[in-house]
């Protein structure tokens, strides 16, 4: 039966619906002018998105290479490249003190910069678009309160005392159960993101208040280590070079995980019912994301303390350059997340005579230039 | 053929209240189906029903005999293609890129420029092909409903299922869109199954009606005329009406169609204007 041959003219809309559906039966052809701007444009914006992540790539290695040489021991790039290449080639560089400066302090605290810069914003970026919340991050999601609760007890009880591990493996643990309670909530009442988001939020007021009676608790000397893990730095013990194949690990393999995903997310993004009639077990699929990610934050706050700014934000930014499509957007984020908290720490110990932490700088510069980015996008956005 | 088929499908958001009651109905030949019944008699349930967003308590779903609630997802949504009601999204991509999300289970078994043409033929055909690059949420209502629309079109199933398709949208779209669904049905042999409050655009274009009345059963099924009758609108929609039969419909087997359900009163208090 032909639609278009057999029926009368329509008295409301003439031929109109006629003619438009013997098109799109007939298909454009790929010599339509229309449709060749059409994928012209679409290739002009997808060449976009590739030259950001470079840029941003581009001024990671800058920065990182300047990093090498900064600080009171003088080293030039030369220098820090040939004990780079040394390492790297398993040879051996003769001025042992540089070799040990650049290997174990200043490589560490770059690497530390752009892996954890890189993991949290690929949570936060997945985060915000599986619970459809541009709130979403480490924070409202639970996993830095339970991290920081965790520090916080295993520093304030002094079980672990002048072991940096405890207290990771204590962050560790903790910061699993906002994320663990959050899934639990959703499987017994079927909840929306919005109230996944609250539960999260929940657990993070519980997990602030225990932190802060632990911290009343605690001796002088406890409290002031405890409020520097809580800052957030990439100055303590920590950061050390043995510590790189955790976070490099960890954070390669989140941000491919969620990459081979992002097609999947772009379904979910588009809302529960559109996502299981596409195809996607939409509430399966979410649980599964919500505790990669939730691992991937706490792996990283665990080792750096609470940085916070990097993971809510960077993804925001990212979305105003190149847009919300996740198969796009979680790379580019994990670059310029990297990018973003190696910027904020180079700062950070060049703006003052005291370094600064580098969540402290990250809230300084990203805010401002945050809220300038907002006012001039508009809503459009979100 | 694809034919769907409920048996004695009985849903309720609570075990004491069922929304649906022993729904029993069979659609075994391509047409554009409407579902028509007054608010909260169940229409978007068992829409919902029928492609697993909800689960019956009773009764089977099946498509093409295959019990739908052994099926995955990822197999219905080969099948059952579904334009939801209207929703916002928190981060919106471009308009190709929203519309390209539908075109998910085709992404690995068709070239990007394959399924870029789907996208720009679906935009075309809903006139929107000018606002490709827009952002969604740059959009009107009634934008977005197209955009909808296209997003359920490039997915390209044998049943395709939209909720109010025509609700934002205004006078001429609404009857574009409704002789769309129609026309699609017979071009390509697809079910078209839409959720309907106009009854007058519904008599018009609609192949089958589906009447739905409390609580939560369906009264008839059958073809416009048959359906939209003084006694039916009543007793369903409790309000008082005439229906008056025109042949200036757009059925091809020469039958009078074309209905128009000119004077809705609301007891007695609107009557007066009828003896102006």
């Amino acid at each position: 039966m032909r639609y278009y041959d057999d029926t009368e003219q329509d008295p409301l809309l003439g031929n109109l619906v006629k003619d438009s559906i013997k098109s799109w039966v007939k298909g454009t052809s790929a010599e339509d002018v229309g449709f060749g701007r059409t994928v012209k444009e679409y290739r002009r914006i997808i060449r976009f998105r590739y030259v950001f992540i470079a840029v941003c790539i581009v001024v990671i290695f800058a920065i990182a290479g300047y990093s090498v040489t900064l600080g009171p021991y003088g080293i030039s790039l030369k220098e820090a490249y040939e004990i780079i290449w040394s390492h790297l080639t398993f040879g051996h560089y003769s001025d042992t003190a540089k070799d040990y400066i650049v290997w174990q302090t200043r490589i560490p605290r770059v690497a530390f910069a752009v892996f954890g810069g890189a993991a949290l914003s690929v949570a936060g970026a997945v985060m915000q678009s599986i619970l459809k919340n541009p709130l979403a991050d480490s924070y409202t999601t639970g996993v830095s309160s339970g991290a920081g609760f965790g520090a916080t007890l295993a520093m304030s009880t002094g079980m672990v005392v002048g072991s940096m591990t405890g207290v990771v493996s204590f962050a560790f643990v903790f910061s699993i159960i906002p994320t663990a309670v959050i899934i639990a909530i959703s499987k017994l009442s079927n909840a929306s993101p919005t109230t996944m988001i609250m539960a999260g939020i929940g657990v993070m007021y519980v997990f602030s208040a225990g932190t802060t009676v632990l911290m009343l608790w605690s001796d002088p000397q406890a409290m002031s280590a405890i409020y520097a893990w809580q800052v957030g730095s990439l100055s303590n013990y920590n950061v050390v070079f043995d510590n790189i194949p955790i976070i490099l690990v960890v954070s390669v393999v989140g941000t491919v995980f969620m990459c081979l995903m992002a097609g999947r997310i772009n379904v979910l993004a588009t809302g529960d019912e559109s996502a299981k009639a596409l195809g996607i077990d939409a509430d399966k699929l979410r649980i599964i994301l919500l505790l990669v990610t939730g691992l991937l934050a706490a792996a990283i706050v665990s080792f750096v303390g609470i940085v916070g700014f990097v993971g809510l934000v960077s993804p925001h930014i990212v979305r105003i350059f190149i847009g919300a499509d996740n198969r796009y957007l979680i790379p580019a984020s994990a670059i310029f997340g990297g990018m973003l908290m190696l910027v904020a720490d180079q700062i950070g110990r060049v703006a003052l005579s005291t370094p600064l932490p580098v969540g402290v700088v990250m809230a300084f510069i990203g805010g401002p230039i945050f809220l300038w980015l907002i006012l001039r996008r508009g809503k459009n956005v979100w | 053929m694809t034919v769907i088929e409920l048996k004695e499908v009985t849903f309720g958001y609570s075990e004491k209240r069922p929304v649906l009651r022993d729904i029993n109905l069979r659609i075994d030949e391509p047409g554009f189906y409407c579902i028509v019944g007054p608010n909260g008699v169940g229409k978007s349930t068992i829409v919902k029903c029928l492609n697993k967003i909800l689960l019956p308590q009773k009764g089977t779903i099946s498509i093409d005999g295959e019990d739908i609630s052994g099926m995955d997802y990822r197999s219905l949504s080969k099948k059952i293609g579904y334009v939801p009601v209207f929703s916002q999204d928190a981060f919106s991509m471009s308009v190709v890129d929203t519309i390209m999300v539908g075109r998910f289970n085709h992404s690995k078994t068709h070239s990007l420029e394959e399924n870029l043409m789907k996208v720009y033929d679906a935009m075309k055909l809903l006139h929107i092909e000018g606002l490709a690059y827009k952002k969604f949420n740059e959009l009107s209502a009634g934008q977005h409903q197209k955009v909808a629309i296209a997003r359920g079109l490039v997915q390209e199933t044998p049943v395709l299922i939209l909720d109010e398709p025509t609700a934002n949208l205004d006078v001429k779209y609404q009857v574009y869109v409704m002789e769309m669904l129609r026309a699609i049905s017979e071009e390509c042999g697809t079910i078209v199954l839409t959720i309907s409050h106009d009854l007058n655009i519904t008599a018009k274009y609609a192949h089958k009606v589906i009447m739905l009345s409390k609580p939560g059963i369906i009264r008839a099924v059958g073809t416009p005329e048959e359906i939209f009758t003084d006694e039916n609108i009543k007793a369903v929609y409790g309000v008082d009406c005439w229906v008056e039969k025109s042949s200036k419909g757009v059925s091809d087997e020469g039958q009078d169609a074309g209905i128009s359900i000119p004077h809705i009163t609301l007891g007695e208090a609107l009557s007066v204007d009828e003896d102006e």
